[in-house]
Parts: C-alpha cells; sequence; structure tokens
C-alpha cells in the first residue's frame, strides 16, 4: 500500500519542469536527531550550574490552578525567611496577585507575566533573574504557571520539582496528567484540612501517585491550618543538605 | 497550549539544519519522534503546526509523528520492558512497579526531508 503512494522515479523531472520554482532532485532525508527543547535544556543546564556555584537552592512547584500553591509558598516563605534568606519568581498569565500575596511573606518576590504562553521556560527564568544576588540567597522559589500539561517539557535548571495535587481536586488527576508526575521529584498533597468535606479518598490518591510514578515521596499537609508544615521543611531542609547547600 | 511554542523551537531547529545545507533546498517533510511522557499531544501538535508554518521555512511540508515506545527498566526481572501505560508504570511479567524510566520521555526532531532547489533555475527567472 505504502509502495503505492510513492511517485515512480521517473516522475521526478517532468514535474520539476512543471513548477515556475522547480526541484531537480529526489526528495532526500536530512538526520537530524536532536531534541526540539535542546535550547531550553542548555540553559536550564547553566542556570543548574550558577545555581550550584551560588549555593542556592532552587525548587519549582507545579499544579493545576486552583491547588493551592501560592498560599502553600506563601506559608512555607513564612516559616523560612525567619531564619533562611529566600526569594521567589511567580509565573503568571496576566495578574500580579500571587506575586502580592507571596509578598506578603516579606520575601523579595519577583513575577514573571507570561502573556498567552502557559509554562515558564528558562529563559524567562534567566531574565527574571537578572540583577538578584544569588549567592545571597538560601533558597528560590519558583512558581509555574497554573497548568498540569505544559510545565512538563521545560526544565528550568530547578533541583526539586514539586507537583501540588489538592484533596479539592479528585484522587484521579495523577493518572490523568502521569507526565508531570514523573518529572516531579516529590508531591505535596495540599488542602488535608478539606480532605472529609469532599469525600476524598486518600487511598486511591496515593495508589494512582504511586502507579504513575512508584517510590515518589508525597507529603500531607495544610498550608491553611499549619497541618504537615514542619513535616515539609523538614524534607525540604534534607534534600538541601543533600546537595551539600 | 505549549505545543505551538514546540512548533516555533522546531522551525528554530530546522534553521540552523538548512543554513548548513549546500544549496537552497525546500521542506517538505518534517519527522518528529514523541514519547508518551514527553509532555506534547500529538493531535495537538498536528494542530499548532498546520496553524504556525504558514510563511515559514516550514509552509507546505508535511509533519510525520513517530511514536517512541515507552521502556522501563524491571528491578527485581533485570530486564527491559516495554510498557502500555504511562498510567501504570510496572512490569507487565511480574508486575512490580518500575520507576526507573529509559525511554519515552523523547521530543526530538527525528529528520527532514527536503527537495534541492534548481539554482540555474531560479537564476534565470530571477534575472528574466
Amino acid at each position: 500500500m505504502q509502495q503505492a503512494e510513492v511517485a515512480p522515479a521517473s516522475a521526478a523531472p517532468a514535474l520539476a519542469l512543471a513548477g515556475p520554482v522547480t526541484a531537480t532532485c529526489q526528495p532526500r532525508i536530512v538526520q537530524v536527531r536532536q531534541k526540539v527543547l535542546k535550547h531550553n535544556d542548555v540553559l536550564a543546564r547553566a542556570l543548574r550550574e550558577r545555581f550550584t556555584a551560588a549555593g542556592v537552592f532552587v525548587v519549582s512547584l507545579v499544579s493545576s490552578p486552583g491547588s493551592g500553591k501560592t498560599t502553600f509558598l506563601r506559608e512555607t516563605l513564612k516559616r523560612l525567611i525567619r531564619t533562611h534568606r529566600v526569594a521567589a519568581l511567580v509565573g503568571d498569565l496576566a495578574t500580579e496577585n500571587d506575586a502580592r500575596r507571596l509578598a506578603e511573606s516579606g520575601a523579595p518576590v519577583r513575577q514573571i507575566v507570561t502573556g498567552t504562553v502557559c509554562h515558564l521556560e528558562a529563559q524567562m527564568v534567566d531574565t527574571a533573574l537578572a540583577g538578584w544576588d544569588l549567592a545571597g540567597l538560601d533558597f528560590l522559589f519558583i512558581e509555574n504557571v497554573g497548568n498540569l500539561v505544559c510545565p512538563a517539557s521545560y526544565d528550568l535548571g530547578e533541583a526539586l520539582r514539586l507537583v501540588l495535587l489538592s484533596t479539592t481536586e479528585g484522587e484521579d488527576k495523577p493518572l490523568k496528567y502521569p507526565t508531570i508526575f514523573n518529572t516531579a521529584d516529590a508531591a505535596i498533597l495540599t488542602k488535608t484540612d478539606l480532605a472529609v468535606a469532599t469525600d476524598f479518598d486518600r487511598d486511591a490518591a496515593l495508589d494512582n501517585i504511586r502507579a504513575v510514578r512508584p517510590g515518589l515521596p508525597v507529603l500531607e499537609l495544610s498550608a491553611r491550618t499549619g497541618d504537615g508544615m514542619t513535616r515539609w521543611l523538614h524534607y525540604l531542609d534534607a534534600q538541601r543538605a543533600a546537595r551539600g547547600n | 497550549m505549549h505545543e505551538t511554542s514546540i512548533i516555533e523551537h522546531i522551525i528554530e531547529l530546522v534553521g540552523e539544519q538548512l543554513a548548513q545545507q549546500q544549496g537552497p533546498v525546500r521542506v517538505t517533510a518534517v519527522r518528529l519522534r514523541v514519547g508518551p511522557l514527553a509532555g506534547v499531544e500529538p493531535e495537538a501538535l498536528r494542530f499548532a503546526f498546520d496553524a504556525t508554518i504558514p510563511g515559514t521555512l516550514l509552509d507546505g511540508a508535511q509533519l510525520a509523528i513517530e511514536p517512541a515506545p515507552l521502556i522501563a527498566w524491571c528491578r527485581i526481572c533485570l530486564a527491559e520492558r516495554t510498557l502500555d501505560s504511562p498510567q501504570r508504570l510496572c512490569c507487565p511479567i511480574c508486575g512490580r512497579p518500575t520507576p526507573d524510566v529509559l525511554g519515552g520521555k523523547e521530543l526530538e526532531l527525528a529528520w527532514l526531508e527536503v527537495v534541492d532547489l534548481n539554482e540555474t533555475n531560479e537564476t534565470t527567472h530571477a534575472t528574466s
């Protein structure tokens, strides 16, 4: 069947004479075999080296909109700022509301308004960091645009990528978005204080996370009540220590 | 939808490849290799491709998408396994979880199909 679709070799010269811009040869193949996002990967690698050299531990957060990223991050910054030098970058499609809410923690915050772009890329992070003294920071957090699909493909140079899942979203999110869970280093289960009200099936959620990413650490917490926050901060400290920061 | 941005990256890569060609060429087809854990939807890619290429150096080119297999290492069987679905990373033989993904994250520009344009003819057209 496939062979029938290929034009015989003798047809090529006749076709070539017919058009105003003419082809003289048969089509030929140019082997490429390159990653489509290689420019992002190269830049992300350079960022990672910069972060390591400056001794700043970089954590990125991805989740669907409304899963509690900003509240979780604000509460994390509030606690960390007592003992550490912290800062945050936040990506948002249009508004600066998230940056304002994060700034309530007292930490320096920069907004990356992505416009129509539904994810952060390494280039945007690089640009947003201009003028910041990375060596003066212990932790830098990068809050991605609320989206469980697009951010998965883009390395931002982070040392730790967190995927957030809230108890109000339903248990099957990991099965719907396996890629983002696969690229994450840990999952944060947020809004545990609302689990009862939403009939959240904790066991099913944990099973689904394990199915798409066996062995992924899961931290359960409520940023609103503070339950589980201490355990999360211990985990964060241990991760940072393991990287030698 | 980040597929539009993916297509823009592809156009950039194609531009780099064309710059290395000896004479003028026209791209007639682009072949991508996409794994189930690449984070892109083939249908959305096709849609974005058709919407993005007019007026670019890929204008008129066909898009072919070759699926890359999802391959994981089974720590129990000590063997590479091809998995059916990214929704369940476990060995199809022994059923144990397989956290070590070896293949399936690919988002690659595999090859281009090009035709060399007749320079002599083009020159004639340009000067006549």
